[in-house]
């Protein structure tokens, strides 16, 4: 159904208020509202990182690997960490943090998770995924020149190269 | 004539009043009739046969099965077949009759519909004015009404059945009727039981009390047991709770306490002048910590020592020498600090938990998809999507949006989405994670489990002070530079150095400069800053909260004010005459989110029915009373006006009518709702938000504050009532008492009806004197109708409702219109004529 306007007349002073313009307001509001859920399914996604780690067996830890600052208001959907083959690593925990601050100081910075991802190599497969990160529903929203910081907790000393892969969308 | 109404409005037509008086009696002597069939001829027609409480199944001939009963009415001979066959003379049987009377004798079927003739004794004498009132202006529950029903006893009948039949607190119902109408637009006026009795030789009359009296019952709680786990006393024998709509931070009980100590496992043995316990299939290392306290029983009675040192599983020792022994004995500990393998379960309801579950129907994106069904499920809630946990973004119908992707992709259909009852759970103010750290057990209960690692997982990571050596197979970490024992105590957790073996290990004991672990470290040596948590555990008096939704009945979300009512008058009141399709209307017209716990309190008293429907009416302005066809309905007050509203004029009323008025003008409302427990206070409290009226402080000036609390979830319903409230008593409300004949008798409590005086006072807001009201006390006597009704400090007119689409302009309107339609106003002068200032204050929000 399309939208339709109200005329001057329809709303002027003295006239009873009919049933006809409730009517009308009501199926304009599902207009738009069909309108908006059709554009909001067709936005396309803010890819934050989509990157390989390497040469990652010269440290164990690292604050900072990586910054990314919003170029507007996003709401981050996904972080995960994800792992080649074993290559017969079968013990440590690869662990990641994304922090946000709204500059580039991150003295008072706050992490994007209340549950950090995480991949045990005790128990991991080959080409294994993070599955156990959970999101500040609070935190993981950005706004505009917020700065995203990804920092490693924990890794095996010999994992050599691992992926990132953290998206989000308009908010 | 074929109508009630009519025939009521015919003075010239015969008026009757029935009525069935329904007395029980012991039938004692049997005879056998053929096979297990056994026969008795009982004095007064009989309509339920019992044994004991338990009715027996009626037949519709005298070949009966087992456990059924049958009456030939013209015979009068009742026939019954007990359940195992045997003689009901060694059975507890017990027939309840029915009487029939009427004001003139009159033969009608038994049921006043198409059973069979029998004689109405014309010895009904009167019947006294029953009134419906309600227990508070215009929302609450209608009073029990009540009526003396007299008949004469010239004739001696009731001689032989005043005192030999059971007559008090069993069924009567009234009817009216006449032979000009047909049987089926008989009304049933009164529907009750026998209160009391009267006798003389002339006549016997009974007080009766109509159905409501079935509300002042508690409510049907189950309460604590000791099979449900180890309670204490203050809580044994109290009711578990019920919770209607949906609440946040309600308190947990405790059904997996500590008390006086748990028994540890295995078995263990000590001997005399000895501080060392040995034991066999013990696990010291976690049941026990240095400090704990141990009772083991003696022939003189318990003994209780303190634990020194933990060696290992099998071996401990204690402070000081035993002046007893034991062998192959239990002991019971009672740990110095909480233990964290007790105290895990807590009760949250007597009941199933709304646990909606739909499927999928269809998906674009792994954080958007189409449900099913949406229902029930709402923004920021937590629900399962094919066994990931996710929570709700934003819900629009079935069209749902999720905080963030799915970790399995785009579903691609038919995933099963569950929404948890249970959407958080805190241990004071700091939060669980669902599936992590508690699970939730929703059958006939809903108990919430904790995980033994709870604690832990939501203690901060912290960095220990000091220098940390771990030695790859030991239980022993050895620390300088700090004074440990200010940092840690037993059952805290510390973590080496090593980045590559990112695990904690519980601890034991804490000593200056050594901490011995409860598993040996399976790093490899290290030495450096190590990482700590100081772990909060739960114990006995915890405090453990959760934000849940309330129970279900019938697969259904008991959500609404009427849902609530509901459920309360036909579950736990076993009430079954109700107006279903008031029930629904009143669902629409409230749709707010109830959030009711019952008891309040934790260890609380059982509230009866009638209470606890008037909680959740003051949330709502519900009312709950008896229609017309002695129905229970209830209703949500609201300012609309139906399109067929009655008008009574001058010529329906006998005499002149009365007005009063009543000041309960209020400047200010204060509102508390949302019930929940300050978990930084450990104290029951309220959500409060408060309303103003520029109104009255403008041009009426009262200072009376009115302060309520209501049973709503949501800050914006809550608003909405007390926006309300504030409107509602803005104005003094005039109250107009007319009387009248029987034409007025079919009216019903909260019906709004439209009067039309020659001699009424103007209203406010208008240029007239019509006016409308809502009915609020009836009074009548099978003759005479007396009717109040309240016009709420002029609500009805003063609040705009939407017109029909063929309603004139304002300036061309009737009198009619103008009360009954809304119309646009003006920006500035709010008027919708700008050359008058009468119909000031109209067309308002209600």
């Amino acid at each position: 159904m399309a939208f339709i306007s109200f005329s001057a007349i329809e709303i002027a002073v003295g006239k009873a208020i009919k049933k006809l313009l409730w009517q009308k307001t009501s199926d304009n509001f599902d207009d738009l509202n069909s309108r908006t859920t059709s554009l909001e399914a067709v936005t396309p996604k803010v890819q934050i990182w989509n990157d390989d780690v390497t040469s990652a067996v010269f440290f164990t830890d690292g604050i900072g690997l990586a910054k990314h600052i919003a170029e507007a208001g996003i709401d981050v959907t996904e972080a995960v960490i994800k792992i080649y083959e074993l290559g017969g690593i079968s013990s440590g925990i690869l662990e990641i943090d994304i922090r946000k601050s709204t500059s580039l100081d991150f003295t008072t910075s706050v992490s994007i998770f209340t549950v950090r991802p995480s991949i045990d190599f005790s128990t991991a497969s080959d080409y294994a995924v993070s599955t156990n990160g959970v999101f500040s529903n609070t935190n993981k929203v950005l706004n505009k020149d917020d700065v995203l910081r990804l920092d490693i907790i924990s890794k095996p000393a010999a994992l050599g190269r691992w992926r990132i892969l953290t998206l989000g969308e308009a908010s | 004539m074929t109508t009630h109404s009519e025939w009521i409005n015919d003075p010239s037509t015969e008026k009757l009043v029935l009525a069935w008086v329904e007395p029980k009696e012991r039938l004692i002597l049997w005879t056998l009739d053929t096979g297990a069939v056994y026969k008795k001829t009982p004095d007064f027609f009989i309509i339920d046969i019992l044994e004991n409480t338990t009715s027996l199944a009626q037949a519709s001939s005298k070949v009966l099965s087992p456990g059924e009963w049958y009456y030939d009415i013209k015979a009068g001979t009742v026939y019954v077949r007990m359940s195992d066959d045997t003689n009901p003379q060694t059975k507890n049987i017990i027939g309840t009759n029915r009487l029939f009377f009427s004001n003139a004798p009159y033969t009608l079927p038994y049921d006043l519909e198409a059973g069979e003739d029998v004689e109405y004794i014309g010895s009904l004498e009167n019947t006294s004015f029953t009134t419906q009132e309600l227990d508070e202006e215009q929302i609450g529950i209608a009073l029990e009404s009540s009526t003396r029903i007299t008949f004469k006893n010239n004739d001696g009948y009731f001689d032989e059945i005043y005192d030999r039949f059971f007559l008090e607190n069993k069924n009567v119902e009234i009817y009216s009727w006449g032979p000009d109408i047909p049987l089926s637009e008989k009304k049933r006026v009164f529907k009750g039981k026998l209160e009391d009795k009267d006798f003389s030789a002339k006549t016997t009359s009974f007080p009766c009390k109509d159905f409501m009296f079935n509300l002042k019952k508690p409510l049907d709680l189950d309460l604590f047991e000791t099979t449900d786990g180890k309670i204490s006393e203050s809580i044994l024998g109290t009711p578990k709770r019920r919770i209607y709509g949906q609440v946040k931070n309600a308190r947990a009980v405790p059904v997996d306490n500590v008390l006086d100590g748990f028994e540890l496992t295995g078995t263990m043995t000590a001997n005399l002048e000895t501080s060392a316990i040995v034991g066999v299939g013990t696990k010291f290392l976690e049941e026990c910590s240095p400090e704990d306290t141990l009772t083991f029983q003696t022939a003189e009675g318990p003994v209780t020592v303190s634990i020194e040192d933990v060696i290992d599983d099998l071996n401990l020792t204690i402070s000081e020498s035993l002046e007893d022994s034991f062998a192959d004995a239990k002991l019971i500990n009672k740990p110095l600090r909480p233990y964290r393998l007790k105290n895990r379960n807590w009760h949250i309801s007597g009941h199933k938990l709304r646990e909606p579950t739909t499927t999928i129907a269809s998906a674009t994106q792994p954080n958007r998809f189409t449900l099913t069904s949406g229902l029930d499920i709402f923004g920021d809630d937590l629900i399962n999507v094919d066994g990931e946990n996710v929570f709700v973004k934003q819900i629009v119908g079935n069209n749902i949006v999720i905080e963030s992707n799915l970790a399995a992709g785009t579903p691609s259909g038919g995933e099963t989405v569950t929404k948890s009852p249970l959407s958080a759970a805190f241990f004071g103010s700091t939060e669980f994670f669902i599936n992590r750290d508690w699970t939730l057990l929703n059958t006939t209960e809903a108990i919430l489990t904790l995980d033994p690692l709870a604690e832990f997982n939501v203690a901060r990571s912290r960095t220990a002070e000091g220098v940390y050596t771990f030695t790859s197979g030991s239980r022993i970490v050895t620390v300088t530079g700090t004074e440990l024992t200010t940092q840690l105590q037993s059952r805290d957790w510390i973590k080496s150095p090593d980045l590559t073996h990112a695990v904690f290990y519980e601890t034991l004991k804490i000593e200056e400069g050594v901490i011995t672990l409860r598993k040996p470290y399976a790093g490899s040596n290290t030495s450096g800053a190590a990482k700590k948590k100081n772990v909060e555990l739960i114990g006995d008096r915890a405090l453990i909260t959760v934000n849940t939704i309330g129970m279900e009945s019938s697969g259904q979300w008991v959500k609404t004010g009427s849902d609530v009512v509901n459920n309360l008058v036909a579950v736990d009141g076993g009430l079954t005459n109700i107006n279903t399709d008031s029930f629904n209307e009143a669902d629409i017209d409230a749709p707010f989110v109830i959030s009711l716990i019952i008891p309040a309190k934790t260890g609380g008293t059982i509230p009866s029915i009638r209470d606890t429907v008037s909680l959740v009416n003051e949330s709502i302005f519900g009312s709950l009373v008896i229609d017309s066809n002695q129905n229970l309905t209830y209703s949500v007050f609201s300012p609309d006006r139906p399109t067929d509203l009655d008008v009574i004029e001058q010529d329906d009323i006998v005499g002149d009518f009365n007005v009063s008025s009543k000041n309960e003008i209020v400047r200010e409302v204060k509102i508390r709702y949302s019930p929940f427990v300050d978990v930084f206070k450990d104290e029951d409290t309220f959500e409060t938000l408060n309303e103003e009226s520029e109104f009255v402080d403008n041009l009426i000036g009262s200072t009376r504050v009115l302060e309520k609390d209501i049973f709503l979830f949501n800050r914006k319903e809550a608003k909405t009532i007390a926006e309300r409230y504030l409107f509602f008593n803005s104005l003094s409300q005039s109250v107009v008492t007319v009387k009248s004949k029987l034409n007025l008798s079919t009216k019903v409590l909260n019906e709004k009806i439209y009067i039309a005086f020659d001699r009424l006072y103007k209203r406010f807001g208008g240029r007239d004197r019509l006016k409308i009201g809502i009915i609020n006390r009836i009074s009548f006597d099978g003759e005479n109708t007396r009717i109040d009704f309240n016009d709420l400090g002029n609500i009805f007119n003063r609040t705009g409702a939407i017109a029909p689409d063929d309603a004139n302009d304002f300036t061309s309107a009737t009198a009619d219109e103008k009360i009954r339609n809304a119309y646009i106003v003006d920006d500035d002068l709010e008027l919708p004529d700008i050359t008058s200032e009468q119909e000031y204050g109209q067309n308002l929000i209600g």
